[in-house]
């Protein structure tokens, strides 16, 4: 695991496309959420009110809240991960180093695998970042302190761990299918922001007595953690991951890392 | 001794293109092996399935007689068709990467670069470098796990004469380390000046299999002329190592037996008494061989 894993740190540490968009990521990630504070109080000094309630009040980053208003709010940034994940896997096949990684000795299992641990290890970090963030906006923000509550409702961050795991493994399996790395990134985005959640929205308008259309893979992902922001104007929430979502997810994890596994296996590589 | 590679009855097909059918071929330690065929005929399609990039339909193939695994292709030095590198890294590290796949101590990497001449550019990324320097990067990766057979494709399409001549002197300089080395081309030339083996490919199908001295020995043609030609002809027929004789736009052509050359001909045309005004003796060249050997498969 560890060769595999210098293999794939050889290849990017010198490559900047990947670490500018890795930087862009996490500074506008960081960015975004330590600021939503500063939004809700400049909306609140232009007189805008949500349902009679002062935004300023609303207590976004308070323990135990937090760590489900940051996953959720971060989900919508993993898509750029997803772009560098393509982009890693495109490349071998624009270069064919794919194919000579192969010939030198690679097997196609260990090839996959030199992916699934950059995702991972992305992953991790990733997570890492938003748990420490909301550590330090907490204690700066939140009027409750204590290791009791901080970390009350912190399972949200592994809910967020397998969103975003399953979303970059489903990112790798479209740039193995796709091969060009400017088709595979417009065809995830356009897929995940577009395609599924627009025909989800229009089945749901249709068939609203059934619910089928919530184990669309991105639909299914994104419901891991669902949009917290109502409890402000007294409405109900799930402020919990519900177990039915997690093994959904779960069994698209391991569909897609079989996908990934499989395709290459059976496949001439040129 | 195992054959290096022993290939048993190969198949593949891609769409409607047989591209490889029924190959059988085996090479032995220590040998130059040319794989000539016009384009198309297969040779990088069985370069590329005895390489596990590509999927045999059917048949079996062997390395140093065990059955293909990543552990025998990491004993191997391969290039198919044009080197293939990550274009944004140094030659350096490039190399690492090809070093902790074949699992070769760093420490090697400065002996091949050294090697193939490219140490003053390590450095660099490899997209700076020229279609010459590519190959020889190309080959510096391939010596890296010092492998005991190397597998070359079109080693010097589209190079220079100089970066042609570069690249066959190293070749040589591998062969003589007592590497075993198969080179796809369909530059006849450069198999007759590197090769010791050849096998002919044909849309996929083995048309010949031989050793280059032994297939272009004893074929040596002599030509010659004379002031009659009519009386040269009757003459050097009478010549007992001739083989064939023919006329062709006022010259003979001559084939003699293999012990013999133009010298024993003139000799005994001079003791008939007839006096040659041209006297030249052709050395059987690969092309021609291949040609024919091409032209007498009939498909």
């Amino acid at each position: 695991m560890n060769k595999l894993l210098t293999i794939e740190w050889l290849k990017l540490k010198s490559y900047r496309p990947f670490w500018i968009l890795l930087t862009l990521y996490f500074l506008v990630l960081g960015l975004v959420c330590s600021s939503v504070m500063l939004y809700l109080e400049y909306i609140a000094s232009k007189g805008v009110q949500f349902e009679s309630i002062d935004p300023s009040v609303v207590p976004f980053y308070d323990f135990n809240d937090i760590w489900q208003n940051i996953t959720y709010l971060a989900t919508f940034f993993k898509i750029f991960l997803g772009f560098i994940v393509v982009m890693s896997i495109t490349n071998e096949f624009d270069y064919k180093t794919i194919r000579q990684n192969i010939i030198d000795g690679l097997t196609k299992t260990e090839f996959i695998s030199t992916k699934l641990l950059l995702i991972l290890l992305l992953t991790v970090v990733n997570t890492l970042f938003l748990l420490l963030l909301g550590i330090i906006l907490g204690w700066i923000y939140s009027p409750v302190q204590g290791l009791d509550v901080m970390f009350d409702q912190a399972g949200f961050l592994l809910a967020y761990f397998l969103d975003v795991l399953t979303f970059l493994v489903f990112a790798l399996l479209v740039g193995m299918l796709i091969k060009r790395t400017g088709f595979a990134i417009v065809l995830l985005a356009f897929y995940s922001l577009f395609i599924e959640p627009i025909g989800v929205l229009i089945l749901s308008n249709f068939y609203a007595d059934y619910t089928f259309y919530n184990y669309f893979p991105i639909r299914a992902i994104n419901n891991l953690i669902t949009i917290p922001f109502g409890k402000y104007i007294f409405q109900e929430i799930q402020d919990y991951v519900a177990i039915l979502d997690i093994i959904v997810v779960f069994v698209y994890l391991g569909l897609f890392t079989f996908l990934n596994y499989w395709i290459l296996q059976r496949s001439d590589i040129k | 001794m195992h054959p290096v590679l022993a290939i048993k009855d190969l198949h593949k097909r891609y769409g409607k293109v047989q591209a490889v059918s029924g190959l059988s071929l085996e090479v032995q330690p220590g040998t130059v092996f040319g794989i000539l065929g016009p384009n198309g005929s297969g040779k990088t399609t069985t370069l590329g399935i005895v390489l596990d990039v590509v999927k045999k339909d059917a048949g079996t193939y062997e390395w140093f007689g065990k059955s293909p695994s990543s552990e025998s292709r990491k004993k191997i030095g391969a290039i198919l068709e044009t080197p293939v590198f990550y274009p944004y890294l140094s030659a350096v590290e490039n190399l690492r990467v090809v070093a902790r796949i074949k699992e070769v101590p760093f420490t090697r990497i400065e002996e091949v670069l050294l090697w193939v001449g490219l140490a003053e550019r390590k450095m660099d990324a490899f997209k700076t470098f020229s279609l010459g320097m590519k190959q020889r990067l190309a080959i510096a990766s391939a010596l890296l796990s010092d492998p005991a057979v190397m597998i070359l494709d079109e080693p010097t399409n589209g190079l220079d004469p100089q970066g042609i001549a570069e690249i066959r002197d190293l070749i040589i300089r591998i062969a003589q380390e007592g590497k075993t080395i198969i080179m796809a081309s369909h530059l006849l030339d450069e198999v007759q000046k590197v090769c010791t083996h050849f096998a002919v490919l044909k849309k996929g199908k083995l048309i010949y299999s031989g050793g280059v001295r032994e297939a272009l020995s004893g074929t040596d043609m002599v030509e010659v002329a004379s002031a009659d030609m009519d009386r040269l002809q009757q003459i050097a027929a009478q010549f007992p190592f001739v083989q064939q004789v023919s006329r062709e736009n006022g010259i003979l052509k001559v084939r003699l037996l293999p012990e013999k050359s133009s010298l024993d001909l003139n000799q005994f045309l001079v003791e008939q008494g007839v006096v040659v005004s041209h006297l030249s003796q052709k050395t059987k060249s690969l092309e021609k061989q291949f040609l024919e050997i091409l032209a007498s498969s009939h498909e």
